[in-house]
């Protein structure tokens, strides 16, 4: 990991026009590639000068030195080795934890920041498929509480042997905050990936909306159970098939159930969340999926201008009241 | 255009790729490093492997943002790329796919990004890119 996190690549491909799709902009069709947060980064734009998007992704790299676990000095490991004192942390990281608990209350817990003890004995990107002790698991389980964590002002507190990781909600903040930064320079044609998140600005040069593969919960990455609509808001999916691993003849994936710290075992293969912001659908995709059909449907109708999709391992397809307009027939 | 020592100091390797709309495609580079490109299983010489392509989609492969070789999607290859320091990378290229076959990189993103196909180009979250980070390749299926 810490390898992978030295190694950024910034790829700045110019594109020409080519003669279908965009034949009908001035602006040329450009993209950067970056690595933050442990997952690949893609801002593709019509602009005219790709300089706007190197300055993007440096805008990225900015938020990692401020909200990851493991950069020594962020915000959030400062938070995590202050042995239970207050750390005086950026306003971004104080509205991400606002948000954070505010899921967590909406979910009854299910999305919870305060998940790291659990999901720091589970590695599910090496390949090495190590089912953690069962012990330890119930021990670091017992240190997840969302509830106990106190931010007055600036300063956050965490009780000592606590630790929060904001990976389940940073990925959606940044594509937000990036988004907002390519808006504010001129931006009015992108769409952004930041793994499972798909955030874009207007539409398509051709006045279309964006569209977005769901994966097919069967079949290899890249095959598509349904295609979704983006109209300059925010597609967040989450699903089991994104990282996990077999051993003894089960699937561990990586949506970790904070009350007991295994893998949530429910219905569900993936939700896919519609929303503006990127930062609420990334963490109520979690809380959604945790949730189950039934229940998660229930919170997602709860929240205005919020619309989702469920997708269970049988393959049958659930969809809130106003997820329609996002999914094209 | 963009400050290469900032760059740096983020430990970031920064690339500038500028492909030009031509339909003569990009030359490897030969003896750069002793990288090596083999077209099934033959080092590649420009032009070995036809240039028309039937709906105009190719496939482009860089190297640290070095142009290796493009090739008509469509037409069944298989593309090795070996670096000097060892690093592999294999790509496959089918009558209706481009995907990673093989890489000896540490995480395997790249091979875990699946297939570029026509159907989906429009719908993956990386259009038609595939990208392995440790051996700075890309891979990218657009309009030639």
């Amino acid at each position: 990991m810490m390898k992978m996190r030295a190694l950024a690549l910034l790829l700045t491909l110019v594109c020409a026009l080519s003669l279908t799709g965009c034949a009908s902009a001035q602006q040329k069709k450009q993209t950067a590639i970056g690595f933050y947060l442990d997952t690949v980064i893609t801002l593709t734009a019509y602009v005219d000068d790709a300089a706007v998007l190197n300055d993007a992704l440096e805008e990225c790299g900015r938020y990692e030195r401020l909200l990851s676990r493991t950069v020594e000095g962020s915000d959030v490991w400062r938070i995590n080795h202050a042995q239970g004192q207050p750390v005086e942390v950026s306003g971004e990281t104080v509205e991400l934890l606002e948000t954070a608990r505010q899921v967590s209350a909406l979910s009854g817990g299910m999305f919870d920041v305060t998940i790291a003890p659990v999901s720091t004995m589970w590695d599910f990107t090496s390949g090495a498929a190590v089912v953690p002790d069962a012990d330890a698991i119930a021990a670091a389980a017992k240190l997840v509480d969302y509830t106990k964590v106190k931010t007055d002002g600036s300063l956050v507190t965490v009780p000592e042997g606590m630790m929060i990781d904001l990976g389940g909600i940073a990925k959606g903040y940044i594509a937000d905050a990036v988004k907002g930064y390519l808006v504010g320079r001129g931006v009015k044609s992108a769409v952004l990936s930041f793994g499972g998140n798909i955030v874009t600005i207007g539409m398509k040069p051709d006045g279309s909306p964006w569209k977005v593969g769901i994966q097919d919960i069967d079949k290899p990455t890249g095959e598509y159970m349904l295609v979704a609509l983006n109209f300059g808001g925010s597609t967040v999916t989450s699903g089991i098939y994104e990282r996990g691993f077999e051993a003894d003849g089960v699937y561990y994936h990586h949506i970790l159930d904070p009350s007991t710290g295994w893998p949530v075992q429910n219905e569900l293969a993936s939700v896919t969340i519609f929303s503006d912001s990127s930062m609420w659908g990334d963490a109520l995709a979690t809380a959604a999926f945790s949730l189950g059909t039934e229940a998660g449907a229930k919170l997602i109708e709860g929240i205005d201008g919020v619309e989702a999709v469920f997708i269970a391992r049988d393959r049958s397809v659930s969809v809130t009241s106003g997820a329609d307009q996002y999914l094209a027939q | 255009m963009f400050n290469l020592e900032k760059c740096a100091f983020l430990r970031l390797c920064v690339i500038l790729v500028t492909l030009a709309l031509s339909t003569s495609g990009c030359t490897p580079s030969p003896g750069a490093g002793g990288l090596r490109v083999l077209v099934d299983g033959e080092m590649w010489k420009d032009g070995a492997v036809s240039q028309e392509s039937g709906d105009g989609l190719r496939v482009y492969i860089t190297c640290d943002g070095q142009p290796l070789l493009d090739l008509p999607f469509g037409e069944a290859h298989s593309v090795q790329i070996i670096q000097d320091d060892g690093s592999e990378n294999t790509v496959a290229i089918t009558e209706d796919a481009v995907y990673m076959e093989h890489a000896d990189c540490d995480n395997q993103d790249c091979v875990h990004m699946g297939a570029v196909t026509r159907e989906n180009l429009e719908l993956r979250v990386m259009g038609g890119f595939i990208i392995c980070l440790p051996h700075k390749i890309s891979v990218e299926v657009r309009e030639g």
